[in-house]
This record gives C-alpha cells, structure tokens and sequence, in this order.
C-alpha cells in the first residue's frame, strides 16, 4: 500500500482540530436540556418503559466512535491510499486547440461563450483542472503550424493553464494531419494515451486516424459552433496612378455566403505609421465609404477610382448594413490590409544646355523636382551632383559636355549621347542607325514603341556584359541600362535632337519610365502576402540577417537573407516591417482562405476511437454536454475526497440532527 | 398593558353582540327566575308532589282537568363569581394561560356589570391570593382592570382548600366562574363538587396552551414541574409524545364529562384562541346571563 496524498505528518493537526471539534459537537449533543412544564404527572403517566443508564451510556459511546471512525476514514480517503502494483496511475491527456482563423466566428447559442476559441480555451482549462497528480497532459496549439506550446508532458496544472491562456486564434488554417501526427509522437509509449481535439471541424483534411494514432489511444473531438454564413473580403489591393502618383485606385472584392443578399458598408481607411493593425476603438482617417450589395452565395469585384491617399498604410473593413439582424459571425475576414509604397518626389539635375524638349519632357511631370545646370563647369564632377541629387541627367545632344569627371562617382544617373570619354560603356560611332530590337520587358521601355526612331547618328555600345539592353540597332545596342551595388544608370546612344524622338510622344514617356525605373517605382500594387503561409521577402540591400516586426510589434530577430529573400512563416493579418535597412522594407500580410472563412459548411468531424461514452454513434456530430469528454479523462479522484467529506459531514449533520428523535441511532 | 384600549373596544364589541345575540331568545336583562309565587305571571309548569296547593291554577284544572302550577316573575339580584387559577402552573409559557385567564374574566364581568349583575374576582392557588369583594354598576370595570393587573399567583393548585375559603367568605349564591388550566396533582373533582353542593351554578373554563398540549422537544432533557419544582430525566421520542398527546386529550375529555354530569358548563379553550370567540361561545351556551 502506498499513499499518494496528504502525509500523516501534514494531516495530523487537522485531524486533532476536526476530532476537538467532533467532541464538543458531541458533548453538546448529549447534554440534558432542563425543560419546564405545567405538571409532571402526566408525564409520569405517560413514560412506561423504564431507562437504563448503561444502554443510554452506550448508545452515546457509539455514536462517539462512528463519528470518530467517519473522521479516520476521510484522513485515510485523503492520504489517498493505492495497491503498490498499481499501473494505471499515470494518465497522459494531449489536448489539440485549434487556433485556426475559423475560431475566432462566434459560437453556437448553446455554447455560452462568444467566440468558439472561447468556448474551447474554457473546456481546456476545465479539463486541466480535473486532472489528478499522477496525471500528464500537453497543450497542443493547431493552426498552420502546430506546436506544443506547454512543452513536454506535465502535471503542473498552473504551467498548462498558462499555455492555454496564451492561444488565440491565428490568420491561418488548420493543419490537422500535423497536429495528430504530433499527438501520436507524444503519446508514443504511453499506457493511456488520451487525445481531446476541440475543434470547429472546419478543416479539410479527414485523416485516418487509426494510420496515425497508436492503437490503445482513445481520441474524442469536441466540435463548437454551428454551420452559418458569414461575409468576407476576398481580395484588396490599391496601386498609384503613374501620372498623378497622388491619386490611386483600389481593388476590392467580397464575399457573401449567407442564403439572403446582403448590404455592406466598405470603409477605407488609413493607419498611422505606429499601428500595424486595425483598432477599431481609435479614431482613423477615413478615406472613403462605399455600399455594396453582394447576391447569396457569390462574390463581387469593385474597382474603386481616383481616391486621394492620405496614408502609406489602408486598411478596409466591411459591415453588414442590410439586414440589419444578419450578425457577421468572423471578425478575422472582415479587414483587409494593403500598403502603397512611399512616394517622394525625385530632385532630378539636369546638365543640359538650349535641349528644351528634354526640359519641357521633365517641367511637364510635376511629380519632379527639377534643376537645370545650363552652363556647367569644367570639369562636372558626376560624384558630387550625385550625392546631392536622385537623379543627374548628363545630356551632351545640344551642346557638348567634353569635360565629366565620372573617376568616382555612385548613384543614378541618365547618360545622353555621353562622349565617348565619358561614356559608361564603349562607344562606336554610328551614322542612320537601323533599330533592330527593342525589349519591351524592360520598364524603361514600357508602353512606348522605338522601332521606327529615326536617328542620324549614334555611340553604339560596343560591350556590355554587365548591362540589360534596352534598344539594339543592327550596327549595336543604342539604349542600355546597368545597375550595379552604388551605381544605377540608362545611357542613351544617340542625341534627342539628332533623332524623331523629340517629336514623339514617347520622349516624356521615356523620361518617365527612366525616372521611376532609377527610383524603383511602378504602378503596379505591391506584393502582399496571405497569412499561414512561408514568405519569400526580397530584400534590397545586402545583410545577411534582418529583424522583422511583426503586427503585434513583437520583433522577430535575426532571419538569415539568401540570395537577397529574407523567409518568414506569418499568421497574423497586418503590416510588417524591417525598419533596420535602407530604404526600409513594409509589406501586408492578409488572411486569404476561402475554407476558413466559409463556415456554412458542415463541420467535419473525425470519428471516436477506444471511446468509453461515445463510441457508439462515431458519424454523427456530437451533442453531448462536455461532461462526457469529463467522463473520458483522467477520473477527478482529486475532488473524491472533497466530495467524501462533503457526504460524511452530511451524514455527521443528519445523525447529530436526529439523534434525539432516535431515527438513526 | 393587560387591558389596552384595544381590549376595551374587544369587550365593548362583546357587549353589543351579547344584545344582539340574545334578543328575542332572552330578555336583555335577566334579573327574574320564574318562582310559585310573586307578583308578575310568567308561566306554567306541571305539578308535582310536594308544590303548594295555593299556587295551583284551578280555573286551567276547571277546563282541562290538568294540575297546573302558576309560576310568576320574582326579581332577583344575580352574583357572579369568577375564580381565576393563580398557580405556577399558569405561569407556564411566560404566563400565556394566566394572561388569557385574566383577559377573559375582565370581559365576563364587564358584561355582567352591563347587566346589572353582581361580580366577584377572587384570585387562587393553594389558597386565596386575593379577592374583590362583589360590586356593581359599569363604573366598576376599572378597579377591575386594576384588580386583575395587580394579581399574581405563585404557588400550588389546591382547587379544594381555595374552594372552601371562597365559600366560606360568600355566603351568596350564585354563578361561579373558573378560569383554570386544570393542572392540579391534588385533582379538581372534590373541589367541584364542594362548589356544586354550595349550590353555585358553575363554569368551568379549561384554558389550555398550544405548547403544552404538543411539546417541540426531543431528545434527552430534564423535565422540570412548575409548581412542585420536581425533576424528571426523559427521552422525547415521537412515541412519547404521542402518547402525551393522548395522555392530555383524555385528561380534557374527562373533565368534560364530569362536569356534564354535575350539570357544569364546560368549556376548552386554547390560549391562542382570541379570547372574544370564547366569550361568544359562552353566551351562545346560554344561562351565563339571566
């Protein structure tokens, strides 16, 4: 026999102190009353049978020792006695939350919380604190990645109730198969092993559960939540205009799966530079408000125009409108993040002298900041106007420049017909080049056509090894661009004004494609990133390691960069950044999963195995209260006692009451 | 207060509905017995052996051929006694049946006094604690009051003794009116008798208390007696207490029936019974009020 509770030497003073109690309980008991009456001789009439003392004084020393030997079997129920070949002592319960986007909809009516992590963080924690202190249980946190945020099998309840409270639901699916895969590697060995997966079965996979799981493993699902609809953004993006780089447009699409038409209220809305996430207790600016009607069970796609930025950072959120007792069930579906890239204006010095088609070229965008230099000095020193502009324009077609000093120089910069002693790529002199090809892949030369250019003399590169091509003509490449680690340049062969160039409304699309191609800007939206998913970052300058904030502005330190793509697993819906480079990195990261936000359909439920109470009906969903799950679990012997004194002091209270009416005594 | 305001508007209630009760059953205010002789006819009865041959009436006799006594109206002054047990056994439950003995016996005679009758108070154990001598006239209910608050007993039952001392010292006939719980370890039947010889018509008012009739105690206790101080060790079992309970009701009915055998008014009558129904109960028996 050993004893696996209270020690003797911890539960002595108690039992001296509830033994004093019983005693005085007792003498209390037995104490004569003195009770008048008008006459005694009825009485005396009426007592027949005689009293004997000894059978008195015996009845009352045996209701003393029951209660004594009740109070000596409660110490010995609290010392908690077992055989010592007892084997079954320890239990090991692996508990699977899943922390899926899913779970943060809204519970079923009858489930009494609000959200259906709710529901199952409260049934974790009831189904720790019903756990004994043999037993073992680990807290497995399923969303998409799994992890055993409890560690290892433990029996510190605090330990696990502390795991428990730190799940929330994630922008991500469930991967069910790992999180059971992991379960089972738990469990491996065990002689109990226990599986509660608590779940809105809103997942995919139906994993066959007698391939992973060992054969002696009971496993039961509790599932939260009924089948409903629910409304979701499905896409959203915003990208700049390239004439008017103030104005920009948005792409939105919505989502209805409820079996009504519904009426939202979109509204976008810029965040501050310190908010990674939607608050929606402070006060945002609001960019625009728009109504949208969205047919049952399909999606609608809007495009929204000419809207006026007043942040790098928009967020949209829908909200039903009509009916107005359609209630949303998802929270998580319902923002939508997209960033635009920073704009500044380029300070662009243009060396030019009497080329008025190239000035009015940069004098027409009035995104620019420009300056001319029409009577430079001999030598220009390219290094210093690069440092102290973004963009230098060497123009050598009107009158020539004969005296660059290109020794030392970083930056970017717009080579036109450069000398040839200055030029950043050997030169030939060519006269009525024919183009030959143009690639219109190149930014430089998008939505533009250069075939037919007339030209009547030309520097044609003669070697390039290091630069993209951007226009050839038959005698040699005419327009090339280079990019290297300090130095970013488009050298044009050719003067403006020795081609039909200048006549054509080409030229200020050239000069526009040029500045934003040495500015790294585009028109298109930038790249954001679904949330459950490894990210593949690009990073534009060289490091070797980056630290990345997340939404929450916790700080994930140290992802290795390779090959310039910095990777990172995301979960979280939001703006995320890697302020410690330049030009700092910021991106989106939304939730993107039709499953997770489709909850009409009908949860999948995974079938019991080695159940005690709910084997029987193993396809059908579960509508038994928790208690059965309760029943499954390690057997609360830890309350037993709490109830064995609770039914002696019952039984204590109903002797002491009827003792003298002779009822149980 | 014993007799608050309160009480006085309860036995002038009675007052009326005493009149209303008993009009044209009795007369407002029997002060007359029908006798053989006196001024006032009243009534035919039968004759019988041993009647006066003057007051036959012979004209009936000439017609009918019936012996007819002739009974007139002879005006009489009626004395009520009321004879209120003071012993410690109606101190039992704070005094709940003395109270009540009191309460009661203050009614009975301001009614009496209404009628023009002649009341008594005389307060007892084991013998006279006090007495107020018979009076008269309505104006006499507050030395009433003041002569029943002022009265306490504390001692034995001996209804015999206190009996004999009463008669002794009225030598009037009349009603005698005894407010007692009956709880006497000398017996009441001698002491009724005595009285009965005494030619005093009586009433015996068994006033009981709710408490002792059903005792809420179990369990071991100690019964203590209130007029002997005498102990006895008991275990209060459902059993017993049955068996009190019948022990107390035959006690009841036995003086029932022994007072209707002696032709004595009996009446039972629980202390939390409002004393006004009681007194109602008494008038509605009849012969209280002649």
């Amino acid at each position: 026999m050993i004893f696996n509770g209270y020690t003797p030497s911890t539960l002595l003073p108690v039992l001296l102190i509830c033994a004093a109690l019983i005693a005085i309980l007792y003498l209390l008991r037995v104490r004569r009353r003195a009770v008048q009456v008008s006459h005694l001789g009825l009485w005396r009439d009426v007592v027949t049978t005689s009293h004997r003392r000894w059978h008195d004084w015996l009845r009352r020393l045996i209701s003393f020792l029951i209660l004594m030997a009740v109070l000596g079997l409660i110490a010995l129920a609290l010392m908690d006695p077992r055989p010592n070949d007892d084997d079954t002592a320890t239990r090991h319960a692996v508990i699977i939350i899943d922390a899926s986007a899913s779970m943060a909809a809204s519970a079923g009516p009858d489930d009494h919380c609000a959200s259906r992590i709710e529901c199952a963080l409260n049934d974790a924690h009831q189904l720790v604190d019903h756990m004994t202190p043999n037993d073992r249980a680990v807290i497995i946190e399923a969303s998409g990645i799994v992890s055993a945020v409890s560690g290892p099998f433990q029996a510190d309840k605090s330990a696990l109730h502390k795991a428990i409270s730190q799940i929330h639901p994630r922008a991500t699916s469930t991967d069910i198969q790992k999180a059971l895969k992991l379960a089972a590697s738990l469990t491996h060995g065990s002689p109990k092993p226990e599986i509660i997966l608590l779940t809105d079965g809103q997942f995919d996979d139906t994993p066959a559960l007698h391939d992973i799981l060992p054969d002696n493993a009971a496993f039961q699902q509790k599932t939260y939540g009924p089948p409903t609809g629910n409304v979701a953004i499905e896409a959203f993006n915003v990208r700049r205009y390239i004439a008017n780089r103030l104005g920009f447009e948005v792409l939105f699409k919505v989502r209805n799966d409820f079996d009504v038409p519904v009426t939202l209220k979109i509204t976008l809305s810029g965040l501050a530079s310190d908010e990674n996430t939607f608050d929606p207790n402070r006060e945002h600016p609001v960019i625009a408000q728009k109504t949208i009607t969205v047919a049952s069970g399909s999606s609608e796609l809007r495009l929204y125009e000419n809207l006026t930025l007043t942040s790098s950072r928009m967020v949209a959120s829908i909200h039903i409108e009509d009916p107005q007792n359609l209630n949303d069930p998802m929270p998580l579906d319902d923002l939508a993040y997209a960033r635009i890239p920073d704009f500044s204006k380029p300070r662009i010095l243009a060396v030019t002298t009497d080329n008025l088609y190239l000035e009015a070229a940069l004098l027409l965008n009035e995104n620019y900041q420009v300056s001319f230099l029409r009577a430079p000095p001999s030598p220009v020193d390219l290094g210093t106007f690069t440092a102290q502009h973004d963009i230098v324009i060497l123009d050598n077609s009107s009158q020539k420049l004969h005296d660059v000093d290109t020794r030392a120089w970083s930056g970017k910069a717009i080579f036109i017909n450069p000398d040839q002693t200055w030029s950043p790529f050997p030169t030939k002199t060519v006269h009525n080049p024919i183009v030959e090809r143009v690639n219109t892949k190149h930014p430089v030369a998008r939505w533009i056509s250069l075939k037919n250019l007339n030209i009547t003399q030309a520097s044609v590169f003669k070697n390039i090894p290091n630069a993209d091509l951007v226009v050839r003509a038959i005698e040699g490449p005419i327009m090339a661009t280079h990019t290297s680690d300090t130095q970013k340049f488009l050298a044009i062969g050719f003067s403006l004004t020795q081609s039909d160039l200048i006549f054509r409304v080409a030229l200020p699309v050239l000069i526009i494609n040029a500045v934003d191609w040495l500015m790294n800007e585009n028109a298109e939206p930038q790249r954001g990133f679904p949330t459950g998913t490894s990210w593949h970052i690009p990073i534009p300058t060289r490091r070797t390691h980056v630290d990345i904030v997340h939404p929450d502005l916790h700080v994930t330190a140290g992802i290795p960069v390779h090959d310039d793509t910095a990777t990172l697993y995301g979960d979280t819906a939001g703006f995320y950044q890697i302020p410690d480079i330049h030009p700092p990195v910021e991106f989106a990261a939304n939730l993107n999963d039709p499953r997770e936000s489709c909850l009409s359909s009908t949860p999948t439920r995974l079938p019991d195995q080695n159940s005690v109470s709910l084997n029987d009906a193993p396809d059908t969903p579960q509508t038994s209260p928790f208690l059965a799950l309760l029943e499954k679990l390690p057997a609360s012997s830890q309350y037993l006692w709490v109830l064995a004194l609770l039914i002696a002091l019952a039984i204590l209270a109903i002797e002491w009451l009827t003792f003298h009416r002779r009822w149980t005594v | 207060m014993l007799f608050d305001d309160a009480f006085l508007k309860k036995i002038e209630y009675l007052y009326v509905m005493s009149k209303k009760v008993f009009t044209g059953k009795l007369r407002a205010e029997r002060k007359t017995r029908k006798v053989a002789s006196g001024i006032e006819f009243a009534d035919h009865r039968n004759y019988a052996p041993g009647d006066d041959f003057r007051a036959l009436d012979w004209r009936v006799f000439a017609r009918t051929e019936k012996l007819l006594i002739r009974l007139f109206e002879e005006k009489e002054d009626l004395s009520i006694y009321f004879l209120i047990d003071g012993s410690n056994s109606m101190m039992f439950n704070h005094g709940a049946k003395f109270d009540y003995a009191r309460r009661m016996a203050a009614a009975l005679g301001y009614i009496g006094l209404c009628n023009q009758d002649r009341v008594g108070f005389l307060g007892f154990d084991d013998k006279i604690i006090d007495r107020l001598p018979v009076t008269t006239g309505r104006g006499q209910i507050f030395n009433i009051f003041k002569f029943l608050e002022n009265l306490h007993g504390n001692g034995k039952t001996s209804f015999e003794d206190a009996f004999r001392a009463f008669c002794s010292q009225n030598q009037r006939r009349g009603v005698a009116v005894i407010l007692s719980d009956f709880q006497n370890p000398t017996g009441y039947e001698s002491a009724l008798n005595f009285l009965h010889y005494q030619q005093f018509e009586t009433y015996v008012i068994h006033i009981v208390d709710p408490e002792e009739c059903n005792p809420g105690v179990h369990g071991d206790v100690t019964l203590v007696d209130a007029e002997t101080g005498e102990q006895l060790d008991i275990t209060m079992t459902p059993k017993l207490i049955a068996n009190y309970k019948k022990a107390m009701e035959a006690l009841c009915l036995r003086l029932e029936a022994y007072c209707m055998t002696r032709h004595m008014l009996y009446f039972k009558t629980p202390v939390s019974t409002p004393f006004e129904d009681i007194v109602l109960t008494v008038f509605r028996a009849g012969g209280f009020l002649k």
